[in-house]
């Protein structure tokens, strides 16, 4: 059943090679998911907050509040402007030209020098995400004038000082926090993972489509040929993409450093891409046309990546996901990335994740290969 | 005799339906004038400046091989396709700028088996559902759907889903639905292709009925020439045009010259040198024999006196439209493939049966799919397996191939049993699949060296043998071309090519002519004559075409799944015809008339194109009893009896296999 002849398998590779190189519209995909599709997630998957659109309901109109508002500025926020009244403040909510108000009460200036001083802050929650990280730095913006200002008061009245914690925080391997570093790893497994199963797949379905399946199966071609022979070219193409992905879109355009052993990720990746493509040849069975493939691709795909941990911690899903997780294959391999490319970490480390990207892999593998040998009979 | 081979040019220009006025242009139902449509700007047009008219009640064939543009002109007749240039009149409607308003006239049934049909409905909740969608009136509906359940013998299984029903049950579904607000014009895109002969009779009887009954009309497709005998008119149609049109009869009629049938032991050797013979327009092989029509003029004597003794009978024969067909191309190709077959594979010398069967059974479940089956085949020989879809055919070549376990029984194929020693068995064998499946990315000549490297042929000896393959073909032109931008026919033979690369003792071809132009279908069966009693390859064909049929040296005959009968064509039709009588034919002028008078004293009797005709074993009773009848009702009849065709002949012996 694993024979394999050489010449033969050398044959269905060219073959498959000539085909790939007509298919123009899959080398597109394949080469925007590689640069344009990182690039945008760089860019559009941040998850900082940028020109935040503010706007201020000021009632004291004095110094203080005005001193107040002068910082709620770029790059974070953006001032558009005063609301006069609660019906404009609920009016420019509601149509969206501000995602947060800040409520300054008529007796802030008073408030500040003698009591507690209150301020109210409204902000927009349909982007939950966004909402909360708005509010917290409103919050610290508030806060450090607050503690400013009192500083300032005591300085003057008596030279006192104010108990109080400076924490300085040193964040590794991503010391400014830039999301698109993790975001640009992110994207670029899950198009290994998209390439990897869609390249596989239209192959074997444009076989079965055009019936040049059947004229295989009566040739004395062996199953495994024609198998390692539908895989060979995806992997070949993942890895040109890969190289091209962290070399010039990772490294070049978003300045993640690339710590680790390339040879170890690349060998790593091979075995990641063997094992996902298989799961697409697996599809591409089940499937009626490139269409109900494509639909079946996405099926397994999205939670394969919802499940990978990127989007949740593992720590923080309910317990049988987070049990079930351990099945996507992405979560071992996003694991892996992230610990090779940032922090440069070698076997000692992610040998776990080796084992589990090929204990999955071989489970995946397996699987399809018992459907597959059924075309055989 | 009036000349009635119309070409493009002239039918735009002068027809005779302007001058004769009003009374014809009533009749007309549809007018269609100078239609052109091109899909893309850099392919040649789908239709290119056609012009037809269709009167009120025909029923109207446009016939011509795939790619013709016959479904772009349905298509634009039932508004679903807008033309780039043309005028498109339906029932007084101009379909280009009202397309919606034809819509409640027409019935559209789409290519493929069943496709406007909703698989899980049951047939009786598919029928609902089209009343309901036309807005057919209860009692209409009532009327329609008995009378048309009945017909079709759909009537037993009202409850079954679509999905669950044969391909001849369903397409008869279809046309039910497709009737069952009794449009004016209904439009059939092939609609009997892959169906069984009973079902497929049934459909008729079904079109025939309505069209005698209610005065509708019929536009049908189809690229199969004994289907277009069926039609009152035809238009044969060619890449884009209109070739000739006219009614089947006038059209043989309007050939010059006569077509001949010589047989004789070893004649397939000669087809070159009667190609050659000047006065031979045309020559091919049909079976054992060779069917050569000759230039108006010339002696039949004189040719087989050219063939030096090998001809043993000629007798003239009737003309079909694939004749006319050929002619009209004018393109018969005076290279003699016969003998040039012989050239691309090395004789092949062997003593035993290539293919040796031996009760064969193939159950999936509680289904039966290939049922005791038993043949042998010799050597050199073409057998070819006839049945519709679903009769068995291809999972007996499944099981033939190494490719699907048989449940009992044995088979041994070229030397190889097919239980044990598959892969051996599939190095032996070269397999053509359906419409030529090969690469359409690749070039033809990238193409070929992937079947050679699949069959273990690398470096210089697949070269040389790819080189005398390609230079014997005629594809030498097009080695570099992308393969799926050749024409059907060049893609046909670049698949054989492929088959053919290395040197197999076995072919299966599986249904290897459909949609291919009546040229390139000849000069296929040529090629494939040549191979076998040149070279002495083994040729296994399965199709549903009963025109292929008439190619093969034996043939088999499969109804769900069991192989009914074996024989020569010939044999076979002459046995039917001991068994059940041969056929009894009118032709009258008055057709319709005709057909209804004596339909009902012969309730077999079905319209055929413009002759009624029926089988019976009494003819002579048959035929003064119908002469009596058309006498009383003022039409005149002229009879014949003609010999079955291979169809009656199938029909014949499922009816009595118990099936």
């Amino acid at each position: 059943m694993w024979a394999v002849d050489l010449k033969r398998l050398r044959t269905l590779l060219i073959k498959e090679f000539q085909e790939l190189w007509q298919q123009k519209a899959i080398l597109f995909i394949a080469a925007w998911s590689f640069t344009g599709a990182i690039y945008s997630a760089g860019h559009g998957m941040s998850m900082d907050i940028v020109n935040y659109p503010v706007m201020v309901y000021d009632l004291s109109r004095t110094a203080y509040s005005r001193e107040l508002i002068s910082r709620i500025q770029k790059p974070y926020f953006k001032f558009l402007g005063y609301v006069h009244g609660d019906r404009e403040l609920e009016e420019r909510l509601n149509r969206g030209y501000a995602s947060a108000v800040v409520i300054i009460p008529p007796e802030f200036g008073r408030a500040l020098s003698s009591r507690q001083a209150q301020i109210q802050v409204v902000t927009d929650g349909t982007q939950t995400q966004s909402a909360t990280m708005a509010s917290g730095y409103l919050g610290q913006i508030i806060g450090r004038f607050a503690q400013e200002h009192a500083q300032a008061n005591v300085v003057t009245t008596a030279i006192l000082q104010i108990p109080g914690v400076d924490s300085r925080d040193r964040i590794a391997f991503n010391p400014n926090t830039i999301s698109a570093w993790f975001s640009t790893m992110l994207e670029l497994s899950n198009q290994v993972a998209m390439i990897a199963m869609l390249l596989t797949a239209a192959a074997m379905v444009r076989e079965k489509e055009r019936g040049t399946l059947d004229q295989l199966l009566v040739s004395p071609m062996r199953p495994a040929e024609l198998f390692v022979a539908k895989i060979i070219p995806t992997m070949v193409v993942v890895v040109i993409g890969c190289a091209v992905a962290l070399g010039l879109m990772v490294h070049l355009v978003f300045h993640v450093p690339v710590r680790g052993n390339l040879l170890l990720f690349f060998s790593v990746l091979l075995v990641h891409v063997f094992a996902v493509s298989s799961l697409g040849l697996y599809l591409a069975l089940l499937a009626n046309g490139l269409g109900q493939a494509m639909m079946l691709l996405l099926l397994v795909l999205f939670p394969m990546m919802f499940l990978s941990g990127a989007f949740t911690p593992p720590e923080s899903m309910v317990p049988w996901m987070r049990y079930g997780s351990l099945l996507s294959p992405l979560r071992h391999f996003m694991d892996f990335s992230y610990q090779v490319v940032f922090k440069g970490n070698g076997i000692a480390y992610v040998w776990k994740d080796i084992l589990g990207i090929l204990g999955v892999g071989f489970a995946v593998f397996m699987f399809s290969v018992r459907r597959y040998l059924r075309l055989f009979s | 005799m009036v000349q009635t081979l119309v070409g493009p040019q002239e039918s735009g220009a002068s027809k005779p339906s302007s001058s004769s006025g009003g009374a014809a242009r009533r009749k007309e139902i549809i007018a269609i004038q100078g239609l052109s449509k091109r899909y893309r700007r850099t392919d040649p047009p789908a239709v290119d400046d056609v012009s037809l008219s269709i009167t009120r009640g025909s029923v109207f064939g446009l016939i011509g091989p795939d790619g013709a543009g016959k479904t772009t002109i349905i298509q634009v007749l039932a508004g679903v396709v807008r033309p780039d240039a043309g005028s498109v009149m339906v029932a007084g409607i101009d379909v280009v700028k009202n397309p919606e308003g034809i819509k409640p006239l027409i019935g559209y049934m789409p290519q493929g088996l069943g496709q406007n049909l909703y698989e899980t409905l049951s047939v009786q909740e598919n029928i609902l559902f089209f009343k309901n969608l036309r807005q057919v009136p209860e009692e209409r509906y009532r009327l329609n759907s008995e009378r048309l359940l009945k017909m079709t013998r759909l009537d037993a299984f009202l409850s079954r889903p679509a999905g669950k029903l044969s391909g001849g049950m369903r397409q008869k579904l279809a046309l039910i639905c497709t009737l069952l607000h009794l449009p004016g014009i209904i439009l059939l895109d092939e609609p009997t292709t892959g169906v069984d002969p009973i079902s497929r009779r049934d459909f008729w009887t079904i079109i025939q009925e309505m069209v005698s009954t209610t005065g509708m009309t019929v536009l049908l497709t189809t690229s199969y020439m004994d289907e277009a005998e069926r039609c009152q008119e035809v238009a044969l149609m060619n890449a884009g045009r209109i070739i000739a049109s006219g009614s089947p009869e006038q059209l043989t009629a309007g050939l010059q010259g006569e077509l001949f049938e010589l047989s004789g032991p070893g004649l397939s050797q000669k087809l070159g040198m009667a190609k050659r013979w000047p006065g031979c327009e045309s020559a091919a092989m049909f079976g054992e024999s060779i069917h050569a029509m000759l230039r108006p003029g010339s002696q039949v004597d004189e040719l087989v006196r050219q063939l030096d003794g090998a001809v043993v009978k000629a007798q003239r024969i009737e003309p079909g439209l694939e004749d006319v067909f050929v002619h009209m191309l004018a393109a018969d190709d005076k290279t003699d493939l016969t003998s040039l077959a012989a050239r691309l594979v090395v004789h092949q010398d062997h003593d035993d049966a290539p293919v040796f069967i031996d009760h064969l059974t193939c159950r999936f479940g509680d289904f039966t799919a290939v049922s005791d089956v038993s043949l042998q085949v010799n050597n050199g020989e073409i057998l070819g397996l006839l049945g519709p879809n679903g009769a068995g055919k291809t999972t007996l070549i499944k099981m033939l191939c190494g490719l699907q376990e048989p449940t009992s029984g044995k088979a041994v194929v070229v030397g190889f049993d097919i239980r044990t020693q598959r892969w051996a068995l599939r190095s032996s064998i070269g397999y053509m699949s359906q419409r030529f499946s090969l690469y359409g990315d690749l070039t033809v000549w990238q193409n070929m060296s992937f079947y050679a490297g699949l069959y273990g042929l690398t470096g210089e000896t697949a070269r040389r043998r790819l080189q005398s393959l390609v230079e014997l073909l005629g594809l030498g032109p097009y080695r570099l071309a992308q393969s799926a931008s050749l024409p059907m026919g060049l893609r046909q033979r670049m698949a054989l090519a492929c088959t053919l690369v290395h040197e197999p003792r076995l072919l299966f071809l599986d249904e290897p002519t459909s949609g291919v132009d009546p040229i390139a279908r000849r000069e296929f069966w040529n090629l494939v004559h040549g191979l076998a009693t040149g070279a002495q390859v083994t040729v296994f064909v399965t199709t549903h075409y009963m025109d292929e049929a008439s190619h093969c040296h034996r043939l088999g005959l499969m109804q769900q799944g069991h192989l009914i009968v074996l024989d020569e064509p010939a044999r076979l039709i002459s046995r039917a015809q001991e068994e059940a009588g041969p056929l009894l034919t009118v032709n009258a002028d008055d057709f319709a008339r005709a057909f209804q008078v004596l339909h009902a004293a012969f309730p077999t009797a079905t319209l055929y194109g413009r002759r009624i005709q029926w089988q019976t074993r009494t003819l002579q009773q048959d035929q003064q009893k119908a002469a009596a009848l058309l006498e009383q009702a003022g039409v005149h009849g002229r009879f014949a009896e003609i010999r079955l065709g291979m169809e009656e002949a199938f029909v014949h012996f499922i009816s009595t296999s118990g099936l």
